[in-house]
């Protein structure tokens, strides 16, 4: 098996969800909740033609395996996909071990096998997203993804051109966890859109934000 | 004499010895997320260099004209100051900072979409204020790893350039005073 350089690395947004808590609650220290995050996996060699990937996080004491993680869309910055990660994972901001499942090796076009496709570490701003009234669903689209490809579309058509972007099936209030990245909020309630821009500050100035709106 | 002799090579040593530990223990002057120990490797390692073809090479040196030996004096104090201005323009211009987080080292020759980024928004501090800090780390990695790796390579070749003239001019200067004691 060639080695394979770690290539993958954390871009994207997490919601924090918890069946026991109602919505934009978020719950710390239950291992039952799961925090959805949005990873980018960049792909270092045309070896391989990577399927989909999984996420592991293996202790004495934990031993997690996400589900496959099916790539939602391609662009500039590698593959995204979306994972579910045990609350009590994510807090620990702990690298996680990624594996591609790949679907076939330029010299064995037929077989399936999984390679080590390195780590990720998981660190995020808290997001508190709200509306007036609530129930509202939000996407959340980073700012050079929104301006180089979907602003210009019609979007508010052909709602499958952000459907991806969509925080789960969680709706307002809800609360997600970001990186440093500036994002475009979109709120949807009913026909109606609402979209803002969220210029995001560092962690360490403000860790928890807010954007919220009146319909 | 001697002891002004003994000076100058004491300061070329030092010039060639402890800016790379300096570095290694303080981090100084490095881009962000480039490796430390190799900017101190390579620092440290050209210095010696430096010192060894000083060192071997003495005799000839000794048979350089006074005025040509102030001439490569002169002129590598010339080239530390060059490399000194370069090295802190380049370092004001392509790591940028902000606050409350970490700083971002772009490349000299941007490619892909990092490039037509910035031409749309004119500045890299308009680009990540548009963009975000975190997806314009990623953009630079995911169209621009090459280029990066390229300025890095720039910036090391400018940085250890500093300590080596400084060394280089001070080990002459002492071969020419022990010159002149023999004389």
């Amino acid at each position: 098996m060639a080695v394979f350089l770690p290539g993958l690395f954390f871009n994207g947004f997490a919601q924090q969800h918890s069946d026991s808590v109602s919505a934009g609650v978020v719950t710390t220290g239950n291992s039952d909740s799961t925090v959805l995050t949005f990873m980018h996996i960049k792909l270092q060699s045309n070896v391989y033609t990577p399927k989909s990937f999984k996420l592991s996080y293996k202790t004495d004491q934990i031993n997690w395996t996400s589900d496959k993680l099916i790539p939602i869309t391609t662009d500039s910055l590698g593959y995204l996909v979306k994972v579910r990660i045990p609350l009590n994972i994510y807090s620990l901001h702990q690298m996680f071990t990624c594996d591609a499942i790949v679907g076939s090796l330029k010299w064995k076009p037929t077989r399936q096998d999984t390679v080590s496709y390195g780590g990720v570490t998981a660190h995020g701003i808290q997001l508190e997203l709200k509306s007036n009234p609530s129930k509202a669903e939000v996407y959340l689209i980073p700012r050079r993804l929104w301006l180089n490809q979907i602003k210009s579309s019609k979007w508010q058509q052909d709602n499958t051109i952000i459907e991806s972007f969509m925080v789960d099936s969680d709706k307002t209030d809800t609360s997600v966890s970001i990186d440093e990245t500036v994002y475009m909020v979109i709120f949807k309630l009913g026909n109606k859109y609402l979209v803002r821009t969220h210029y995001t500050k560092a962690k360490e100035i403000e860790p928890i934000q807010k954007v919220s709106v009146d319909f | 004499m001697e002891k002004l002799k003994t000076s100058l090579k004491a300061a070329s040593g030092v010039f060639a010895i402890i800016p790379g530990l300096a570095v290694l223990a303080t981090n100084i002057g490095v881009p962000p997320n480039c490796s430390k120990v190799m900017f101190f490797a390579t620092i440290e390692s050209f210095g010696i260099f430096t010192l060894l073809l000083l060192r071997f090479n003495q005799d000839t040196f000794k048979l350089f004209s006074i005025k040509t030996i102030n001439c490569l004096a002169i002129g590598t104090i010339g080239v530390f100051a060059f490399a000194l201005f370069l090295y802190l323009y380049l370092f004001s211009e392509y790591v940028v900072e902000f606050s409350g987080t970490s700083p971002l080292f772009f490349p000299i020759w941007p490619q892909g979409e990092l490039k037509q980024g910035l031409a749309t928004m004119g500045s890299k501090i308009n680009l990540v204020k548009e963009w975000g800090r975190d997806d314009v780390f990623h953009v630079i990695r995911s169209s621009s790893s090459l280029m990066l790796t390229y300025t890095t390579l720039f910036f090391l070749f400018v940085y250890q350039l500093i300590f080596v003239s400084l060394t280089f001019a001070f080990g002459i200067l002492a071969l020419r005073v022990g010159e002149t004691d023999n004389n």
